[in-house]
């Protein structure tokens, strides 16, 4: 249901796309406008949501639809080309066959785990519907944590927005909208690095083995992993820097700026790593650029390829557009300090003999082959992928390595900043297309003279079989997985129901604390399920750890009673003690700590 | 020299940082840090904790 509710919300952008970009062709302008009708949709719902009118989303969106239909109705041949390559003989090419037939694959694959999941996996959803509920409900972006903590919000919104106005059309829960958002989000990522392989090597070969290598082949970056620890707004992220990066490929004029900047933008307001990481990749090209140019003898005009000027515009046009957000958030700099992000602990160092297992097993040498074997392809667009490459690997150095290096050494405590592993996760994207060349190649191997021949006179290519068995494979070693992501309890039926109760009888100012018969269970998914207080409400690392630190002195072992009374009485609240008994019944009691701790 | 040549160095270099610091891991010379990352059987990736 979320997902047709989101392709109503993404319609009146494709057709603007479909408008604005007549030489396209249907398969880019579906992808491509679909992704950029998610960036829209959160730059124009921040905006709108930031005066507490989200709703008004609603009424912009048959005006995009009428200004589309106007533009394409215009432009006649856009329309024409759109049905002639939807019904007319280029429909049944091998390369947009093959697309649909990976991606419908992919697609069936990732719904079986988002349809049978009743809350997400993973730590990270707990805070992400606490987030997109407060804007349900309320139709504007958040500034603080209320009525759980009362501190500043610092994470970006742009996920919970989405996630709200899906909800609110489909009339499903978050954590739901949640679990299938995840699903388009992670179906269009991989159609548009298939667009972005096929248009680096100018192959569709290259594009249908990068479907398939991101689809089956990935690790982290990939749905299984998005899955397992509910990284969302990452996925989100790294979608809207693959629709930069395609247009940077692809489409550098003035409209191509624009709508870049609007992937750049979006990126921001959805996930400041993301942002970060794109911005970095952004610099060292800048920088790789100018010392070739100051290099080169004279004559040479600095950003020849037009990749580098492309980007200087994207960036200052996203500054200028979007400073609406940035000054304030620039203003907020300093309580960067109160965060982990400048000191995260909870990731220890990435060694030599684990890459294979955050990347994939196989994707990890496959896309070694492909990048040794892109060595002799000469192309611009290839030159940006290997630096994409470049600045998340090197990136990921600096901070897992160097500056955990540093930390050890100077502080004697192993730390490092922001979140290094998400330097590989993006990786993954730049590697995912050289594995995809790597089996395009592979292909290749095989004249294509060589064919079976088929009952009624049809042909068998040898390529053509290496594809279905490269399909068949990669499809079964990811079935594999399927089983421990689908339908997996996160929390016991019974607890949710309670949490349900709790949330209807318990006052507004009920603080609750769980007994240590709990304590193997996913507590932390309490705080949204009963929308009241507890020491369990997840607070990500871009959050003042305040909270957490004062939590930490009442409630860790050997606990003052007395202190946690003055504490509740102080903060007006009511304290609830919620225990299960070893017949698994739940109760409720009045806050009595007993001794030894909840 | 052209920005894919320097690529590859930064490329290569970046290759080097991690080799050594993974090598100066395994023989816990100045990482000491005695989490580690493992995968169970399921493929879950996590971060396991001897030391706690």
């Amino acid at each position: 249901m979320t997902l047709l509710t989101s392709l109503l919300l993404l319609l009146p952008w494709v057709l603007l796309v479909r408008a604005l970009f007549p030489q396209w062709t249907l398969r880019q302008s579906l992808v491509v406008g679909c992704a950029g009708g998610l960036a829209a949709t959160i730059t124009l719902g921040h905006l709108l949501a930031s005066f507490g009118r989200l709703e008004l989303l609603f009424y912009f969106l048959p005006a995009v639809l009428l200004v589309a239909a106007v533009i394409v109705l215009r432009r006649s041949r856009a329309l024409g080309r759109a049905l002639e390559e939807l019904l007319g003989p280029k429909a049944s090419t091998a390369a947009s066959v093959w697309f649909t037939v990976v991606l419908a694959t992919i697609a069936g694959m990732e719904l079986i785990p988002a349809l049978t999941n009743t809350l997400p996996l993973g730590w990270d959803p707990s805070f992400h519907a606490i987030l997109a509920e407060k804007i349900r409900l309320s139709g504007a972006l958040s500034v603080d944590w209320t009525p759980f903590e009362e501190i500043p919000l610092n994470y970006p919104q742009g996920t919970h927005l989405l996630m709200a106005l899906a909800a609110r059309l489909s009339s499903l829960p978050v954590h739901t909208v949640f679990l299938q958002l995840l699903v388009l989000v992670q179906v269009l990522a991989a159609a548009l690095l298939a667009l972005v392989a096929e248009r680096v090597f100018e192959d569709w070969r290259a594009g249908v083995g990068t479907l398939i290598s991101y689809g089956f082949l990935v690790r982290w970056g990939g749905f299984g992993s998005y899955f397992q620890w509910g990284g969302l707004p990452t996925a989100l992220g790294a979608l809207l820097l693959l629709g930069l990066v395609w247009l940077t490929l692809t489409e550098r004029n003035r409209l191509g700026v624009a709508l870049g900047a609007v992937f750049l933008g979006s990126t921001l307001l959805t996930h400041h790593l993301s942002a970060l990481i794109a911005g970095w990749i952004g610099a060292l090209y800048l920088l790789l650029e100018t010392i070739e140019w100051v290099a080169a003898k004279k004559g040479t005009r600095w950003g020849a390829d037009g990749q580098s000027s492309y980007w200087v515009k994207v960036g200052l046009l996203t500054l200028v557009a979007y400073s609406y957000f940035l000054i304030p958030y620039f203003l907020k700099i300093q309580q960067l300090s109160e965060t982990a992000a400048l000191e995260y602990s909870e990731e220890p160092l990435i060694r030599l003999q684990q890459l294979p297992m955050m990347l994939g097993w196989v994707l990890a040498p496959l896309s070694l082959a492909g990048l040794v074997l892109s060595r002799r392809f000469k192309s611009e667009h290839k030159v940006f992928l290997l630096i994409w490459t470049t600045a998340l690997f090197f990136g990921f150095c600096l901070l897992d390595d160097v500056y955990r290096f540093l930390a050890n050494l100077l502080q004697q405590r192993d730390f490092t900043a922001f979140t290094p592993s998400r330097f590989l996760t993006l990786m993954s994207y730049p590697l995912a297309i050289y594995a995809g060349y790597a089996l395009a190649r592979l292909q290749t191997v095989f004249p294509e003279t060589w064919a079976i021949r088929l009952p009624f006179g049809q042909r068998l290519s040898a390529r053509g079989v290496v594809l279905v068995v490269l399909v068949g494979a990669s499809t079964a070693h990811w079935g594999s997985s399927l089983e421990h992501l689908s339908s997996q309890a996160v929390l016991p039926k019974e607890l949710v129901e309670v949490a349900s109760m709790l949330k209807e009888q318990t006052p507004p100012n009920a603080f609750l604390l769980f007994n240590q018969s709990l304590q193997q269970e996913n507590v932390y998914w309490m705080a949204y399920l009963t929308w009241r207080r507890s020491p369990e409400t997840p607070i990500p690392a871009s959050e003042s750890q305040k909270p957490a630190k004062e939590y930490e002195r009442l409630f860790t072992p050997p606990v003052d009673p007395q202190a946690i009374d003055q504490w509740l009485a102080h903060n007006n609240l009511v304290g609830l003690l919620l225990a299960r008994n070893p017949q698994g019944n739940y109760f409720i009691n009045p806050l009595s700590p007993p001794e030894g701790g909840p | 020299m052209t920005k894919e040549r320097m690529s590859w160095i930064l490329l290569l270099a970046a290759a080097g940082i991690f080799l050594i610091s993974s090598f100066l891991a395994e023989r816990k010379i100045v990482f000491t840090n005695p989490a580690i990352w493992v995968e169970d059987p399921n493929g879950q990736v996590y971060v396991a904790d001897p030391g706690r």
